[in-house]
C-alpha cells in the first residue's frame, strides 16, 4: 500500500518540482496507474516477488511438498463435549524405517545406514523414501557423441553431450561414414540411415522409433559410453 | 642484477598465475579430473579408522591404478583400492587403523569414458591423521532454505551458451564427533519437474561441507516448476547423518520470464508481473523529463 501510495504521490511531487513537460508527466501518471493496478491485482510489491521469479525464496520444510501436510487449527471450546485436551502421544519405539518419522523415538529422523547399491554407489533415506541407485551421469556422459539425423545436404549429424553431462547439444550437420553414405543419398532421413548406423557400430538417436516402443528420444546401438546406465 | 631477477621471478609468478587462472576457467570437456578428496588437502585430525576417498569430475575408467599413501617417513601404507563407477569415486581403505601423523595419498590419474575427456588430472594431498577413531554419526540440521536464478553460460564441449536452473542451498549446521570439514555432503533431488513419476530421490553429487553454509546446484532447463532438495552429511567412516527429511522447495520458471505488458493476464505467480513494463515507462518519462530540461537551457555562444 506504501509503495501505491509512493507511485501515485510522485508526479504530484514532481509538479511541485516545475517539471512542466506534458508528456512526461503523462507517462509517470501511466506508470502510477499501472502500478497501482498491478500491485492490487496481484499484492505483488518489489522485493516481495512471488513464486516462480528469480531472487525469490519459497523455501518449505519437509511440510511442504511430499512432506507431511500441517495439521489445521481447529478451535477447541472449553467444556464442549467432544474436546479432549490432551498432551502429544508417547513415542512407542519400534525398529527404524525410511519413512519420514522417528520410530525408534532416539530424537532422529530416519537415521538409517546407507545401503550399498549392486552397481556401485549407496542408496540413502532421503524425504522419507530411499533414493535412487546413483548413476553414472544425468543424461550422457560428457563430451560423448551421439548420431542423429537431420534434413541437410548430408542427413547425417552429430550430438555432442554438454560438460555437466546433463543433455546434449544441436544436431550438427557431419558427412556420413563411407558405409552409409550411399543409404543416405538414396533414403534420405530414414529408418533405413538409422538402422545402418546401428550396423556400423554407432550410437544413435532413435528418431524412427525402430525398436517400437514409442520413445523416439532414446539411443540405440554401440552406446556404452555414452548413455548414464 | 638482483633487480632484474626479481623482474623476472615477478614476470614468472604472473605468467604462473595467468596459466593457472586459465586452467581453472576452461574447463575441460568431459575429462575426468579430481575434484574432491576426503579427506581435503591440509586437512588435521583425520580419524584413524578413516577411509579415505577421492572424487573424478567425469565417469572414468579404472584399471587398477594404485593409490599410493606414504607416512611421514616415507613409508607406504597398505591401502585397497576401490572404484565405484557410479559415482566415480575411487576408495581406499587403509588395511590397519591410520597411525597418528602425516599422510600423503596421491590419488591416480584416470582415462575418461568418452572419447574426448582424455586422461585426467590425478591429485596429491596431504592431511594430517589424529589419534582417535570417528565413532559416532555425524549430526545434520538438514537444508534450510532455497533460492534460483537462471545461468547462461558457455559449454566448454559444446561451445555454445547452454541454460541452466541454479539453485542456490542453504546448508543447515552440522556437526561430528570430529571437525565438520571432514564431513561430504550429498545432494539429492526429491522434486524434478522432468520426472514427475520419478520413484524416488535422485543423488545429484557429493560436495565439501561449505563454510558459508550456500552451494549451488545446476539442472537442466528443460521443465520448469516444482524442485525439491534435500541432503545428508556423512563423515570418513561413512556413517550417515538425519537432517534428509527436511526438504526445501521452490517453483522454477522457463526463461523467458518477462512475456510482455500483461497488466490484465497474469494471475498470481504464473505470469510476468508488470515490473518490466512500469520500469520502461519510468526510464522513458525520465529521458522526457531530461530533454524537457536540456531544451529549456539557454543557447551558450560558441
Amino acid at each position: 500500500m506504501l509503495y501505491v501510495m509512493r507511485v501515485v504521490a510522485l508526479p504530484f511531487a514532481c509538479q511541485a518540482k516545475r517539471c512542466r513537460s506534458a508528456a512526461a508527466m503523462f507517462l509517470l501518471s501511466a506508470v502510477a496507474c499501472v502500478s497501482a493496478v498491478a500491485c492490487a491485482r496481484t499484492g505483488l510489491y518489489p522485493g516481495e516477488l512471488g513464486d516462480g521469479e528469480p531472487g525469490s525464496a519459497d523455501a518449505s520444510g519437509a511440510s511442504s511438498m511430499g512432506g507431511v501436510a500441517p495439521v489445521p487449527s481447529t478451535p477447541v471450546t472449553p467444556g464442549s463435549p467432544s474436546t479432549k485436551v490432551s498432551g502429544p502421544a508417547p513415542c512407542q519405539p519400534s525398529p527404524e524405517t525410511c519413512n519420514g518419522r522417528d520410530d525408534d523415538c532416539n530424537g532422529a529422523v530416519d537415521d538409517l545406514p546407507a545401503q550399498a547399491c549392486p552397481g556401485g554407489g549407496f542408496r540413502f533415506c532421503v524425504a522419507g523414501r530411499m533414493s535412487e541407485c546413483p548413476r553414472r551421469c544425468d543424461v550422457c556422459v560428457p563430451g560423448s557423441v551421439r548420431v542423429c539425423e537431420n534434413s541437410f545436404c548430408s542427413y547425417w549429424g552429430e550430438q555432442e553431450c554438454a560438460a555437466d553431462g546433463q543433455g546434449f547439444g544441436n544436431c550438427k550437420e557431419a558427412a556420413p561414414p563411407p558405409e552409409c553414405d550411399g543409404v543416405a543419398k538414396q533414403h534420405k532421413n530414414s529408418k533405413e540411415l538409422e538402422q545402418c548406423c546401428i550396423d556400423n557400430g554407432y550410437c544413435c538417436l532413435d528418431e524412427h522409433d525402430l525398436d517400437g516402443d514409442g520413445d523416439r528420444a532414446e539411443v540405440l546401438g554401440a552406446c556404452g559410453d555414452i548413455v548414464c546406465q | 642484477m638482483k633487480n632484474g631477477l626479481s623482474r623476472v621471478a615477478a614476470l614468472a609468478t604472473i605468467c604462473y598465475g595467468v596459466a593457472l587462472a586459465g586452467g581453472v576457467a576452461a574447463a575441460p570437456c568431459g575429462r575426468p579430473d579430481v575434484d574432491l578428496t576426503f579427506p581435503p588437502n591440509q586437512a588435521e585430525n583425520v580419524p584413524t579408522n578413516a577411509v579415505l576417498s577421492a572424487h573424478y569430475a567425469a565417469p572414468a575408467l579404472y584399471n587398477d591404478e594404485p593409490v599410493d599413501v606414504t607416512d611421514a617417513d616415507g613409508n607406504a601404507v597398505a591401502v585397497t583400492a576401490t572404484f565405484d563407477a557410479a559415482d566415480s569415486t575411487l576408495r581406499a581403505t587403509p588395511s590397519q587403523e591410520l597411525v597418528s601423523g602425516h599422510l600423503q595419498i596421491v590419488w591416480p590419474a584416470l582415462r575418461g569414458v568418452s572419447g574426448s575427456g582424455g586422461v585426467g588430472r590425478g591429485s596429491m594431498t596431504s592431511v594430517l591423521v589424529g589419534s582417535a577413531a570417528d565413532e559416532a554419526p555425524p549430526s545434520f540440521s538438514g537444508l534450510t532454505g532455497i533460492d534460483w536464478d537462471l545461468s547462461r553460460e558457455r559449454d566448454p564441449c559444446l561451445d555454445k551458451l547452454e541454460d541452466r536452473f541454479v539453485f542456490k542451498l542453504q546448508v543447515g549446521a552440522a556437526a561430528d564427533d570430529l571437525a565438520t570439514d571432514l564431513l561430504s555432503l550429498t545432494i539429492f533431488q526429491t522434486r524434478d519437474p522432468s520426472a514427475p513419476e520419478q520413484t524416488g530421490p535422485s543423488e545429484l553429487g557429493v560436495r565439501a561441507l561449505p563454510a558459508d553454509s550456500s552451494i549451488e546446484v545446476r539442472r537442466p532447463t528443460t521443465q520448469a516448476g516444482d524442485t525439491c532438495f534435500a541432503a545428508v552429511v556423512q563423515d570418513l567412516v561413512g556413517n550417515v547423518s538425519g537432517g534428509g527429511e527436511r526438504e526445501v522447495c521452490i517453483k522454477t520458471k522457463k526463461p523467458p520470464f518477462f512475456a510482455g505488458c500483461a497488466v490484465g493476464s497474469a494471475a498470481l505467480g504464473a505470469g510476468p508481473t508488470p515490473s518490466g513494463s512500469v520500469f520502461s515507462l519510468w526510464l522513458l518519462g525520465l529521458v522526457f523529463l531530461r530533454r524537457g530540461r536540456l531544451g529549456r537551457q539557454p543557447l551558450r555562444a560558441v
